[in-house]
């Protein structure tokens, strides 16, 4: 038998940016994009398959600090997987920076999610960029499918985009 | 292929900022959004009668 999670239903409403959403048991919602962001490699094959998730708490009728509740990662994980289903070549980038706690928030998500239950099936690498002196380091995370048989090919051309390599 | 109105900057420390910067406005439209938009409050209350009727949702992985 295979096991059960439990999460919270979720309903695509596509549009340009491939947009789902979802409410929690204390009414929090949650809207969840992905957003086609080829232009970053456009002279790469795959630019078409790359879209940048970006996630928000669009409503949180309390105010205040969220608690945490692991509900929400499964519901994301499943959200992701739904995503990859549709095709199997995208490829996934999230950028956060170190400056903001909101953002460390949600990147804190992105991994529980990845940690949770993706990472037999899907690769993911980090690019870090900062420049001597600065205080704000940015993070690029690239999620594929495991299987993807351009990986190579993908994590070099992202390594480039962030080293500015070959620009 | 996507477009941007405002072009990004290359790559490096400067491409981060510029994307963290697009993704916070993103975030920001989001809000805005989701008070305004019909179709978004009718999909949520789908949902919320979804959960009325079957308590949280319980999926097989």
């Amino acid at each position: 038998m295979e096991p059960t999670r439990l999460l919270y239903k979720f309903s695509f409403e596509g549009g340009h940016n491939n947009s789902y959403i979802f409410r929690t048991d204390p009414g929090i919602s949650y809207q969840i994009k992905f957003k086609p962001s080829g232009y970053l490699v456009p002279d790469e094959p795959f630019a078409e398959h790359v879209f940048e998730l970006v996630l928000e708490i669009t409503e949180n009728p309390g105010g205040g600090s969220i608690r945490y509740d692991p509900l929400v990662s499964a519901t994301v994980a499943c959200i992701v997987l739904d995503f990859y289903n549709k095709s199997k070549k995208t490829i996934t980038i999230y950028m956060c920076d170190s400056s903001d706690r909101r953002q460390e928030a949600r990147r804190r998500k992105f991994d529980q999610w990845f940690c949770y239950f993706a990472q037999n099936d899907f690769a993911k690498v980090e690019f870090y960029m900062a420049e001597e002196g600065e205080t704000v380091t940015y993070r690029l995370s690239v999620m594929i499918w495991l299987d993807n048989p351009d990986k190579l090919r993908i994590f070099s051309a992202f390594e480039q985009l962030a080293r500015g390599v070959g620009k | 292929m996507e477009t941007k109105k405002n072009t990004p900057p290359l790559s490096g420390v400067a491409l981060g900022k510029w994307m963290t910067e697009q993704k916070m406005a993103e975030q920001k439209r989001m809000r805005e959004e989701w008070k305004t938009d019909p179709l978004l409050q009718a999909a949520v209350s789908e949902l919320d009668k979804y959960k009325a009727k079957h308590g949280t949702y319980k999926i097989a992985l």
